[in-house]
């Protein structure tokens, strides 16, 4: 055989594996550039969102209400939907299409979540599509678990932080019981939290808004205070809220008197000393109480079986009766606050892997649905930021099906105060993240700390004019008019890689003027269970 | 005489001829050789060699969009991270070059006006962070590398691209002598708006 003859034959066998091996990389390399575009336009799906739940709860003083927030959420799933279609409207999927490839989207609320999927409404059969089923939220689920021990029968619902609720049979009583747990909260004689004595703030705390009339428009500064999620202000000698986006009149009759005496309690802000007397008393029941000897394997399901944990069993509240020198149940390190996050996780993912597996039985797809494993890193998420979660599966990516999912937080809504949420407010003018480098140096006289949203711009629908010449306009206005702080707001490179208590240990002053911001904030937020 | 020059002639041109026949098939064969060391070998070389570059590409590409996810979602550049990332490529056996650029949004023009009317949009401004900057915290040459934060509303991208020839490139180069050393044949980019606040 001739040494042409060899190379034609080594030709022959390997030209088409070199062409198949480079058509089959090629493809391969096609599958995973589409895997990594459906992953980034679910990820700004998901933002697009959060974005719109989070301008929407900023934006109304009734987002919190249930009604308000169902609406609310519907919206951000509208703003999903639209952003995912126009993001794969270029590979030829359409609205409807996409529904059938998302089986669940999940909102991670502060004591509770919502899952949005598809579902049998059995009460209203009109609302249903002709397979019987209707792509709505869920019912509101918390974070909740049931303890029997003894004659010890309750549901404890978890929250973001340390907010508790307790509910049923501790011995031979009834009980309804909620607050923050604080290890270090004391209410014998002045109000101390971790030995730092909390004051009243009268007069001192101020927003601005923009008020209507007859010439025109005016942005004023006047005292505020917030109750149950809902803003008060005195202008003069009247009092206002906003409600629907507009600011009302409100009779002093009307206003909520459910914190102080009168009506001067909106100048006379108590909100942080409440929200420390109300931890010492619920901190002072559960250790006067059977619910002292709780412990986290006395849980059980809605059988009655006992729940297995993945940390080892101890006492739920025995962190509460901790001195300072010992960690603080509202620590992140602490027993509670595993205890709290494995309650979450067992909660979220019992419903929504049924959720997820229902789905099979309603989506026209053909493909198996089937709730992915969440890492570590992602339950952090969860667990600690109102969260959402939304899944994609089932489309073709050639060769392969699409099974993705995304997890957005948001830090800066009107759902809880976290830890970060406070600024500090300083007399020049600017505000500045807690970790801020610039507040061991700066002078903190007549600093306040402010909820973060507050530096957030809002919109108002105001009156101006006069009888039949009177005409509605929208303004925008800060209600905290300082800037952000170069170091620590804008850029953030002034802040400290530490944990916010221990900067707070080092400083007192800022200790109190934080703690005094946080607990104001916290208490003014609404938190009233079974309202959604 | 004549006849007996007549044979000679004859035998010279056929030895002759027959010499220039086996210089001819020599020159055939030699050139046969090295066509068939090119299809034998330097096809399927370059052929393996550009496929290499495509599952480099899809790997750097993977990981910059990974990378980049990752910090619009957590709202931070930590240096455990942008170590993972760069381990990841620099296992592609190429060296590259990675810039970062962060856009930082700065809301605080649009609020020193109120706006009583709305009316006006987009007083917010954008400054921009480059790579040395933002290596001088994750990766310094001196000291402990710390966290860059971001927030929500910053705009972050990420540049990648080989600064080595890869064994393509120089098979090219070597061939065609169409490639400079400036160009580069693996390149990713992606980017995108912080969504939340990292702290």
């Amino acid at each position: 055989m001739k040494i042409q003859h060899l190379a034609i034959i080594f030709i022959i066998i390997v030209l088409p594996m070199t062409l198949i091996l480079s058509s089959y990389i090629s493809s391969r390399v096609n599958t995973l550039d589409l895997q990594i575009s459906y992953d980034t336009k679910l990820y700004n799906a998901t933002y697009d969102a959060i974005k719109a739940f989070q301008l929407n709860t900023i934006n109304s003083s009734t987002s919190d209400l249930s009604d308000s927030k169902i609406r609310d959420i519907q919206a951000s799933v509208n703003s999903f939907y639209n952003s995912l279609q126009t993001n794969f409207g270029m590979n030829g999927y359409d609205q409807q299409d996409l529904q059938n490839h998302v089986p669940a989207l999940v909102y991670g609320m502060y004591d509770g979540y919502y899952i949005y999927s598809p579902y049998h409404n059995t009460e209203d059969n009109e609302k249903n599509d002709e397979n019987g089923l209707i792509f709505d939220l869920k019912p509101y689920v918390y974070y909740s678990c049931r303890y029997v021990s003894g004659t010890t029968d309750v549901v404890i619902t978890y929250s973001l932080d340390s907010y508790v609720t307790i509910r049923g049979q501790v011995g031979s009583n009834t009980v309804d019981l909620k607050g923050y747990l604080l290890s270090s909260a004391d209410a014998t004689s002045d109000v101390k939290y971790r030995n730092i004595k909390i004051d009243g703030e009268n007069d001192v705390i101020k927003e601005q808004i923009i008020i209507g009339g007859s010439s025109g428009a005016e942005s004023k500064i006047v005292p505020c205070r917030k109750i149950t999620g809902v803003k008060y202000y005195k202008v003069g000698d009247d009092y206002y809220r906003i409600s629907n986006g507009k600011l009302q009149k409100r009779s002093p009759s009307s206003l909520p008197v459910k914190v102080g005496e009168g009506v001067n309690e909106i100048v006379n802000n108590t909100n942080a000393q409440e929200y420390y007397k109300q931890s010492y008393q619920l901190k002072q029941y559960i250790l006067g109480s059977a619910l002292r000897d709780l412990r986290t394997t006395d849980a059980v399901d809605e059988n009655g079986n006992h729940i297995s944990w993945d940390n080892a069993g101890y006492k739920i509240f025995e962190e509460l009766d901790n001195g300072l020198n010992s960690t603080q149940i509202e620590d992140n390190d602490s027993n509670f606050n595993s205890h709290r996050i494995d309650v979450i996780k067992y909660c979220i993912e019992k419903n929504l892997s049924v959720a997820i597996s229902n789905f099979n039985n309603v989506s026209g797809s053909t493909t198996v649905f089937e709730m992915p494993k969440l890492r570590g890193t992602d339950w952090d998420k969860i667990t600690k930021n109102v969260s959402m979660i939304s899944f994609l599966q089932g489309l073709g990516i050639g060769g392969k099906i699409y099974n993705g999912y995304a997890i957005i937080t948001n830090n800066k809504n009107e759902e809880f105060v976290a830890d970060e949420s406070i600024y500090i407010e300083t007399a020049d003018g600017y505000y500045h993240n807690i970790k801020d480098k610039d507040l061991a140096i700066v002078s903190l006289a007549g600093a306040r700390g402010y909820f973060n949203t507050d530096y957030e711009k809002k919109s108002i629908d105001y009156e101006i004019g006069e009888g039949d010449e009177t005409v509605v306009k929208s303004g925008n206005y800060y209600p905290r008019e300082a800037l952000g702080c170069y170091h620590s707001i804008v850029s953030q490179d002034g802040m400290q890689d530490r944990d916010v208590q221990d900067i707070l240990a080092e400083n007192a002053d800022l200790a109190k003027i934080y703690y005094t911001a946080l607990a104001r904030e916290r208490y003014g937020l609404y938190r009233v269970e079974n309202a959604y | 005489m004549e006849n007996n020059i007549k044979p000679v002639a004859t035998k010279l041109k056929s030895k002759f001829s027959s010499e220039r026949g086996e210089i001819g098939d020599s020159f055939i064969m030699i050139v046969a050789f090295m066509l068939a060391a090119l299809l034998m070998f330097i096809f399927p070389l370059m052929t393996m060699a550009d496929r290499t570059d495509d599952v480099t590409q899809m790997s750097v590409k993977t990981a910059t969009t990974e990378f980049v996810n990752k910090m619009r979602t957590t709202g931070k550049i930590t240096p455990d991270d942008y170590n993972q990332f760069m381990q990841v490529i620099l296992s592609t056996g190429n060296t590259y070059d990675v810039e970062i650029e962060v856009k930082v949004l700065d809301e605080n023009p649009g609020k020193k006006t109120v706006q009583v009317e709305r009316e006006k949009i987009g007083e917010n401004e954008y400054y921009a962070v480059f790579t040395a900057q933002v290596l001088n915290v994750i990766a310094p040459e001196t000291g402990t590398p710390q966290t860059y934060p971001l927030k929500e509303g910053d705009i972050i991208s990420v540049k990648v691209k080989n600064i080595s020839l890869t064994l393509a490139q120089q098979l090219k180069n070597f061939f065609y002598t169409v490639i400079g050393n400036n160009t580069y044949t693996i390149a990713a980019e992606d980017g995108g708006i912080v969504t939340v606040t990292g702290f």
